[in-house]
């Protein structure tokens, strides 16, 4: 056990060398065979897997874990950066939880590519993802983590705008990308300013900086330099990274465009693992946040917002990517919700299980459009369960798994809104309880226009393949099971409960205790399904009465308002074109004008100074000669006069 | 009257402006030359007087001064001997029509 342990690094070294064997092996074409770009990256991340099953069960066993090993990266002066690796509990959770999805998912995608011209680009591009996160995952230190967070975004990046070819995932890349450099930005300049207000203590005590264990108190200490305001602010931009890469709001609008890469990627990067490098980030810099309660109270509403809003898009989406998309967005905003209120487990648990449900759920989409022949709009659907079964039976545990009808997402689920009621945030109660509803209406809409019924499309079906629906299986075991597993119902065989085995010391724990708030959720499900079954289930459009017409026609603004998105987008070209536009133009012919006169100007000034002297130069031999003599008879004279004198 | 180092330093002055004098108001480039000689010459003079009445024993600047005769003689022969060249493309002595080095 202690072997894996201590080399823990092998996780993300392997990816790493199966990134650059298939890079140059592809580069100077020593293979064609898609076979051994699928075995280099099946078999480092398999390896990967091993390992991280083997330190899990460690950290089981050993739960005050917390081996770290650090290497001199940087070092200048007194600044000495180093990189590493640590593995605690919630590592160690997020290498099980990113290795397993990106193994089943890479499995997957041999299906889903395998007849893209691409196929050993995505490899290359799918184990440099790989490796990013996972060495995001096991950073020792924050400015670790800012290398490895900046290289998920350009594996994003890549990943999104994979079909380069196609203008709208060309957009979307770019989107993507610019929009995580806002955040990144705030994270870059929060990481800054709390190494500036606490640089001394730094330097002097610790031989690493900036490391996860001591980085609460270097918060407080900043608190002490910087004072309340400075150190919200530093905060804040910190928070600003993970807003940008959990896609909260308002940088939230990134997620849903990012749909145009291929589904196994938005399946393993943008549902399951890199959006939520967001919430373990919050979790690695916990400390900090704690030490400031209005800027956990930001928290708290940017998630419970993140949580609404997206939800009530998610309603009248007809693309199945774009309404899983926003499902995404929204259950991030619980999480981050979650860790907000102090509720650290909370947030975390829902993470693990969302992440399962949440692979799974877009492998299903992925597997309904590649056999539809990339028909994503809902409405052109349905009756699918009769030729899919297994794809319409893993979905339908998703949806139920997400809307916390008694599958995983109930106890994760359930963590978080009992640890908003024994905090007494009723307001923010009443808010996710709504998006609980909402949730369930919109993923069983989904299910339903996608499953049931009868079929509305025109394209020709053929069935997907056992390399497809064998992941799919193997995902619904965790998505219906992990939650109660480690729901703390378990204890007398051994299993201890979630909060129990990843926490933080300072961080709340919900009350389990009374029926209440469970029934209350159940019930709230129930009517989620109800609804969605009235209007889109035909076995129950029955009781569809005429009134919900009438109800229909008094809320299209709501609607509108939410088939637009909120009028997110419209909003952030409003604000690009009459205020950012302007302000760079302006900054540009600052720049052409006035930078660039005054570098000119110099090198101006010289030519002329130049010529002005050639004009000296007259050619004539005799002059020169007068010249020197006259200043030789010049310097003598200067001497004698210093003599004298 | 006795000849004295100031005498011999005086004529070794007068030579030497006559010589600057050649240099800066002739413009024919012969002449030049010849103002040249006189410089060197002055020098010389200095050097053997200096030589003569410093230091008798080692006599150092006497030397100087057979060495800077040679080296006179190269320099004139090779300062004549470009004149000539030059002479051939311009058909022309007079320093003011050599000025194709003006900045």
């Amino acid at each position: 056990m202690e072997f894996f342990i201590n080399n823990v690094w092998v996780i993300p070294a392997l990816p790493l060398w199966g990134f650059l064997l298939i890079l140059f092996g592809r580069a100077f074409n020593f293979y064609q065979n898609k076979y051994i770009s699928l075995a280099l990256t099946v078999g480092s991340t398999f390896i990967g897997f091993i390992f991280s099953i083997f330190i899990l069960l460690y950290c089981i066993n050993n739960p005050e874990t917390n081996t770290r090993y650090n290497i001199l990266w940087l070092d200048a002066g007194n600044l000495k950066f180093s990189v590493g690796w640590l593995v605690d509990n919630l590592a160690a959770m997020m290498l099980v939880v990113v290795t397993s999805i990106s193994l089943l998912i890479q499995i997957y995608s041999h299906g889903y590519m395998e007849q893209d011209k691409g196929y050993h680009r995505f490899f290359a591009y799918l184990v440099l993802f790989n490796f990013s996160m996972l060495a995001l995952v096991l950073s020792t230190n924050l400015f670790q983590t800012y290398i490895f967070w900046e290289l998920v975004g350009v594996s994003s990046y890549l990943l999104i705008g994979f079909w380069f070819d196609r203008p709208s995932a060309a957009q979307a890349a770019k989107k993507a990308f610019i929009i995580n450099r806002i955040g990144d930005f705030g994270l870059l300049v929060g990481t800054l300013a709390l190494l500036f207000y606490s640089l001394n203590w730094w330097t002097s005590t610790q031989n690493v900086l900036l490391e996860f264990a001591t980085l609460g108190q270097a918060g407080s200490l900043a608190l002490a330099n910087a004072g309340p305001v400075l150190f919200g602010l530093l905060a804040i931009g910190l928070l600003l990274g993970p807003i940008a890469k959990s896609a909260q709001i308002p940088l939230h609008t990134w997620l849903a465009d990012a749909m145009e890469g291929p589904t196994p990627i938005s399946a393993l990067i943008h549902a399951a693992t890199m959006v939520a490098a967001g919430v373990y980030l919050i979790a690695r810099l916990y400390p900090v946040f704690e030490l400031s309660t209005q800027v956990m109270t930001i928290m708290a509403w940017v998630g419970a917002i993140t949580a609404f809003i997206p939800a009530t898009i998610a309603i009248t989406q007809t693309d199945i990517k774009k309404c899983l998309a926003y499902s995404t967005c929204s259950q991030l905003g619980y999480m981050v919700l979650a860790m907000g209120i102090g509720a650290y487990s909370a947030g975390l648990f829902h993470l693990m299980t969302h992440a399962y449900f949440k692979a799974m759920l877009f492998l299903c989409s992925g597997a309904v459009i590649h056999s539809l022949a990339d028909q994503q709009d809902m409405r052109y659907m349905g009756g699918l369960r009769k030729k899919m079964p297994t794809v319409a039976y893993t979905y339908l545990i998703g949806t139920l798994a997400i809307s916390g009808l008694l599958l995983s997402g109930f106890w994760s689920k359930e963590a978080i809104l009992s640890s908003l009621y024994t905090q007494g945030k009723g307001l923010l109660l009443v808010i996710a309880l709504i998006t609980a509803f909402m949730t369930t209406y919109y993923m069983f809409r989904s299910y339903f226009m996608t499953f049931e019924g009868e079929y509305r499309g025109k394209a020709h079906f053929h069935k997907p393949s056992k390399v497809m629906t064998v992941p799919l299986i193997v995902l619904a075991i965790p998505s219906a099971i992990i939650g109660f597993l480690f729901s703390g119902s378990l204890k007398s065989i051994g299993i201890e409960s979630f909060d129990r085995f990843v926490f933080n010391v300072h961080a709340i724990h919900g009350d389990h205790g009374g029926l209440f708030l469970p029934i209350c959720s159940l019930i709230i499900a129930l009517l989620g399904f109800l609804l969605a079954g009235v209007i889109y289930w035909d076995k129950l459009t029955s009781l569809y009465c005429s009134c919900f017409k009438n109800i229909q026609k008094q809320i299209t603004p709501l609607y509108k308002l939410s088939i637009n998105k909120w009028y997110f987008d419209d909003f952030n070209n409003l604000l690009i074109k009459y205020l950012i536009l302007p302000i760079s133009e302006f900054l540009s012919i600052f720049d052409k004008y006035v930078i660039d006169g005054l570098v000119n100007l110099c090198g101006l000034s010289t030519l002329y100074k130049g010529k002005a002297l050639s004009l000296l130069q007259n050619g004539n031999v005799q002059t020169y000669l007068v010249t020197a003599l006259l200043s030789f008879v010049a310097i003598i004279m200067v001497m004698i006069l210093i003599y004298i004198v | 009257m006795e000849l004295g180092l100031a005498h011999y330093l005086t004529l070794a002055a007068i030579l030497f402006c006559t010589g600057i004098l050649g240099l800066i108001i002739s413009r024919n480039i012969v002449k030049i030359l010849i103002s040249i000689e006189i410089l060197l010459n002055a020098v010389n003079i200095n050097f053997a007087a200096f030589a003569n009445f410093a230091d008798l024993d080692e006599a150092k600047g006497q030397i100087f001064a057979i060495f800077i005769m040679a080296i006179a003689a190269a320099e004139i022969a090779l300062g004549l001997a470009i004149l000539i060249a030059c002479y051939r493309n311009r058909h022309s002595v007079d320093i003011e029509d050599y000025t194709s080095l003006k900045g």
